[in-house]
């Protein structure tokens, strides 16, 4: 149990909350603005996954896999959005949510018809196969990549959220939508982009975590649910929350790990149990927003 | 029999009460469907529409929406065959050791949860179910961990009868229990804890400012619920004589949530109609297609979006019992910026 032990279990830890910081962040922005808890953000996410390995077995390119999963997830979350959320009454928050819940199934069938019931290897691209010098320890490029992939999609939503337009639409709309549709502002397509944006996130959680995991059916619902703790713990809507909670929660897993594996699973439930306990509406959401 | 027909009996077709017709309509369908479908199916059936009974407590009157009621469904089954394999055999005591473990977890679950309303309380609800389930994963010695247990052989004899040897005689067991369940939820809803329950159910603060304690009132509901998901979980073992940690997961707890919201939230019958079309409807798709999980997902999209009262709320409206949407109207009231903005 040396120092670079427990060098490379942080960072283990940090690549596994990055994920989470991805798929909480869009979950987070999403429920922000239309107050929806996107149960099909999981199985997006899975779709990403599996997408990005088909084009990167075809094609070598991780890259290509990317983008090609980013329109594929995108494409899918409009479809989502545009042709079934908005058929039901967008007050009401639980039906939407119970919408979202068959619709994740539906995808999960999908998914496991066209590339089966069992999981798939999902191998680490050549160029990341070797090891980085930190200093204290070597860690795997592919991993490495990770953080640094995660730090950039961490960095371009908060620039879009601070630096555009749209980006002010949709923090004025997540403070206070009806406000913001007085101003004449179209919500619904603010609801869109905003849905859109979610599950680009999701893509490239989906596809970054592959070579980590392998590709599953369950690998969506397995992410979802710590990313709903990451967002509980964190404060719904709070974009530092999000990103504070996702790479604390990824931590917590991955030390728990270490030192008593069998509570590994369990440990960020108790976790999130004490936190309410403390602060009933998140590290960083105000009680205000402590629906 | 909802709530709002049980002051005055409206006369549906012909003048004939429509009570008098659901009354029929269900003793038929009851004494037939033994001989329709097998014995798992048919057991499943009732069980389910016990579970959901109760999880309507919650949702329907309480007007939270839980996402982790299979913890309570689950711990009870594994309480059942836990106590038979280490402390007695005796079914009837397991059976209430596993019902009691259900509500001892839902008063600590539901206290926590209880911290927050709608959506919020949803995912609480939902993380404490999967703690159950990995800790019931992980511990193996105990649970048998992705395994999971067998129910020893036990004599659960009544007189003559014997529901641990399954067929008709559990199918009688259970639907002893089904009806207890209807009278005993029927009871509560229309009494004053249960006209108070859902006065917070339709405007939390109003009823607050009137002097109730509210958390109080939900937490009762909330355990009273994980009481009767209990009773459905310690059938499901008996049943099945097998317990696995699939009782627990999040699937289980979704499905629930489905079969109340198809049938109707709510209504004292709208679960019950739930349970008998998800269930049989799965198995008759799973018989035709290997599709099945996904065309049900649809149907499921398809009820939400067209029908948000749900099945049985269809058939009240038929029955002229009721205006269209009304349910409707009230749902989006209850879920609505309405409860979002009810802390503010």
């Amino acid at each position: 149990m040396s120092v670079d032990f427990w060098a490379t279990q942080f960072l283990n830890g940090v690549t596994l909350g990055m994920i989470f910081v991805l798929v909480a962040l869009g979950l987070s922005l999403i429920f922000g603005i239309m107050h929806v808890v996107n149960f099909a953000h999981g199985d997006l996410l899975l779709v990403g996954t599996y997408v990005s390995l088909s084009v990167f077995l075809l094609t070598e390119s991780l890259l290509l896999g990317v983008i090609v999963a980013m329109l594929a997830v995108g494409v899918l979350g409009f479809v989502l959005e545009y042709f079934i959320l908005r058929r039901v009454d967008h007050e009401n928050v639980l039906l939407q949510l119970l919408v979202t819940f068959g619709v994740a199934e539906i995808i999960r069938e999908l998914v496991q018809l066209r590339w089966g019931p069992v999981g798939m290897n999902y191998p680490v691209p050549d160029w990341g196969r070797g090891n980085v010098d930190l200093l204290v320890t070597g860690y795997p490029l592919y991993r490495t990549f990770v953080i640094v992939a995660g730090i950039v999609c961490v960095a371009a939503v908060y620039l879009f959220l601070t630096r555009t337009d749209y980006g002010l639409v949709v923090r004025a709309g997540s403070h206070d939508r009806d406000l913001v549709r007085t101003l004449g502002i179209d919500i619904r397509r603010i609801f869109t982009l905003v849905f859109v944006i979610g599950c680009l996130l999701a893509a490239v959680a989906g596809t970054l975590v592959g070579p980590l995991r392998s590709a599953n059916p369950e690998l969506g619902v397995e992410l979802l649910i710590p990313a709903f703790v990451v967002v509980i713990v964190g404060g719904m809507g709070s974009f530092t929350g999000s990103i504070v909670a996702g790479l604390f929660i990824g931590l917590v897993i991955t030390l728990t790990g270490v030192v008593f594996p069998p509570a590994q699973d369990a440990v960020i439930y108790a976790f999130m149990a004490v936190v309410l306990l403390v602060r009933p509406h998140g590290l960083f959401g105000t009680p205000q927003e402590a629906h | 029999m909802t709530p709002d027909t049980s002051t005055r009996a409206p006369t549906g077709i012909r003048g004939v009460t429509t009570a008098r017709i659901k009354w029929l309509v269900a003793t038929v369908v009851f004494v037939s469907l033994p001989f329709l479908f097998s014995e798992l199916l048919v057991g499943q059936v009732l069980i389910f529409a016990i579970f959901a009974m109760g999880y309507n407590l919650l949702l329907g009157y309480g007007g939270e929406p839980s996402f982790g009621h299979a913890a309570y469904f689950g711990l009870s089954a594994y309480g059942t065959v836990l106590f038979l394999q280490y402390v007695a055999r005796s079914l009837y005591v397991a059976m209430l050791f596993g019902i009691v473990v259900a509500v001892l977890a839902s008063v600590v679950f539901g206290w926590l949860s209880l911290r927050r309303r709608g959506l919020y309380f949803a995912m609480i609800t939902l993380a404490f179910a999967q703690m159950i389930f990995y800790i019931n994963l992980q511990w193996t010695d105990v649970t048998g961990g992705n395994n999971g247990l067998i129910m020893p052989n036990v004599d659960g004899s009544i007189g003559p009868l014997d529901p641990a040897s399954g067929g008709l005689e559990f199918y009688v067991f259970c639907l002893f229990f089904l009806v207890v369940c209807w009278f005993g939820i029927r009871r509560v809803v229309n009494s004053p804890f249960g006209r108070s329950l859902q006065a917070i159910r339709e405007n939390e603060v109003r009823a607050e400012n009137l002097g109730y304690n509210t958390e109080r009132y939900l937490l009762i509901a909330f355990v009273f619920s994980g009481l009767v998901s209990g009773l459905a979980g310690a059938l499901y073992a008996l049943l099945f004589s097998f317990v696995g940690p699939e009782l627990y997961n999040f699937f289980m707890s979704g499905d629930i949530v489905i079969m109340t919201i198809i049938g109707g939230v709510g209504t004292l019958g709208g679960p019950l109609v739930g349970a008998f079309v998800y269930v049989l409807i799965s198995d008759l798709l799973a018989e035709f297609t290997s599709l099945w999980p996904l065309l049900l997902g649809a149907f499921f999209v398809a009820v939400v979006i067209y029908t948000p009262q749900g099945l049985y709320g269809v058939v009240q409206e038929l029955l002229g019992e009721r205006e269209a949407s009304f349910d409707r109207q009230r749902l989006l009231e209850l879920f609505g910026l309405d409860e979002l903005q009810r802390e503010d």
